[in-house]
């Protein structure tokens, strides 16, 4: 708690809180751009925002995971405090309160945008609004990706010194998470962005021959969720291991 | 301008390999994107045109920008640490020197991006089974875009200058970016930066500026840079200085 709290203290005057805000507002304004084009009232107006949220967090919410992960490590690089960091800490411990500082950020963040989807439903009047458990669900949904992400981009962040290269690679994850959205679940699974999509609950049909779209929602996908989970325990396995033997 | 600021910036460059980051961004985009294309040919009308949008309209839209961003933060963030700005200002180089020369330098990696845009789109059209050579347009989109992007460059440099976080310039690259989209759709892209590169580059399709709006696109590019460059130079010999 206390290397938790320390972490918190460097990043007081870091205006993180301001980043995390500015992403949630940029999240909500492009959903919002979108959903003026629904009807006020609209049946499946809720449905469709939660099947673009994660269109739109595939690009924003995984370059924000790397821009606070980014942020976190670099504050002691900045500083040059490695090497007395950690005569003071052990490695794993350091290595932990980054991490859970990034997910600190990730939740709160989310959990704004949740709030912020919900509260456009309502002041759209969509007739299909969804209750707490649904918006909780979407949110763990959201916030797994964009933790793995973290958890990637802070590996590399503690790697190089040098921040341009991790923020090249959420820049590249961001990408590929987009695109892989248009491409088969199995190239989706490759990518930690891509499981905002995989993990995403609604989906849509477009009929071409009547040009109509429609939306409906399927079950948890817990086998997808467990391939996560998998995946954000090795990344933070292998780094943190890598970054208890670094040499300072 | 003297060469010596501009020299010092390239020397710069020369250990640090950051033109690789400006070249991968484009082969990602090419690689997904020409897939991309020869998936949807039942939904898509085969052709350069289609294939331009799939190369660049996620590419241009939102990942060159903070692409850019980043670029832009590693070029001010060098002067950040310890106290080179004050080295640097105490150098017989005018502030507004070193705001320019980095202004080249920025628009230079840029100028990397847009050409190996083109290169993998006319490669990717051959390996796509598209014949001949596209028409000479799309090098008109890249250095459209390209002048358009030279805005982008000045004021991410100015962000850069304004924040010492070397993250949350690119982020407001992805926000220029994505807002410029929603601007542009509205049809005030030309007042927004980050849209001037979009609005060149018809990545969606929509079609290029038009030649009554090459005007009001060029003056618009040079206010921008201009007053983005004059801030820049105004905040380095001011107030980078801590």
């Amino acid at each position: 708690m206390t290397a938790i709290m320390l972490e918190l203290a460097k990043l007081r005057r870091k205006r993180v809180w301001l980043v995390c805000l500015g992403t949630t507002a940029l999240c909500l304004m492009w959903m919002a751009a979108n959903v003026t084009r629904s009807a006020q009232g609209s049946p499946d107006g809720t449905a469709s925002l939660l099947y673009m949220a994660p269109l739109v967090n595939a690009i924003v919410m995984t370059l924000f995971a790397a821009v606070i992960s980014s942020r976190v490590c670099d504050v002691d690089h900045e500083a040059e405090a490695w090497k007395e960091l950690l005569c003071l800490q052990r490695a794993g411990t350091v290595f932990g309160a980054k991490l859970t500082c990034s997910l600190m950020l990730i939740v709160g963040a989310v959990t704004l945008e949740t709030a912020g989807l919900a509260a456009l439903a309502a002041y759209k009047g969509f007739t299909d609004q969804v209750g707490l458990a649904e918006l909780a669900s979407f949110a763990v949904t959201q916030i797994g990706p964009c933790f793995t992400v973290a958890a990637l981009v802070q590996a590399i962040a503690l790697r190089w010194e040098n921040q341009f290269v991790s923020l090249a690679v959420g820049l590249a994850l961001s990408l590929a998470g987009l695109f892989s959205l248009f491409f088969s679940p199995v190239f989706q699974r490759l990518v930690p962005s891509g499981y905002f999509g995989l993990l995403s609950r609604v989906r849509m049909d477009w009929d071409p021959v009547a040009q109509v779209v429609s939306f409906h929602t399927i079950p948890f996908a817990w086998g997808d969720a467990a391939l996560l989970a998998a995946l954000c325990a090795s990344i933070i396995t292998v780094s943190a291991r890598w970054f208890s033997r670094k040499e300072l | 301008m003297r060469p010596q600021p501009l020299r010092a910036e390239a020397a710069k460059l020369r250990r640090a390999p950051i033109w690789v980051a400006y070249v991968a961004l484009p082969v990602i985009a090419a690689a997904i994107g020409s897939f991309n294309y020869q998936q949807n040919l039942d939904a898509l009308t085969p052709g350069w045109e289609n294939l331009w949008t799939q190369h660049t309209l996620f590419e241009l839209c939102f990942f060159l920008p903070a692409l850019v961003g980043a670029g832009c933060s590693w070029l001010m963030g060098l002067e950040h640490a310890g106290t080179n700005w004050g080295q640097l200002l105490a150098s017989p180089a005018a502030p507004w020197r070193i705001v320019a020369s980095k202004l080249v330098v920025g628009t230079g990696m840029l100028a990397v991006s847009l050409a190996a845009t083109g290169v993998l789109f006319v490669a990717c059209g051959w390996v796509v089974g598209l014949e001949g050579l596209p028409s000479a347009r799309y090098a008109t989109y890249l250095l459209m875009s390209w002048i358009g992007g030279i805005s982008v460059v000045a004021v991410q440099l100015l962000v850069s200058a304004l924040v010492r976080n070397f993250a949350a310039p690119v982020g407001v690259g992805l926000a220029g970016g994505v807002m410029g989209l929603l601007l542009m759709v509205k049809g005030w892209g030309l007042w927004w930066p980050w849209a001037l590169m979009q609005l060149a580059s018809n990545s969606n399709g929509r079609g290029t500026i038009a030649p009554g709006e090459l005007v009001p696109f060029l003056a618009m590019t040079a206010v921008f840079t201009i007053v983005a460059s004059a801030a820049c130079s105004h905040v380095v010999a001011r107030g980078a200085v801590r």
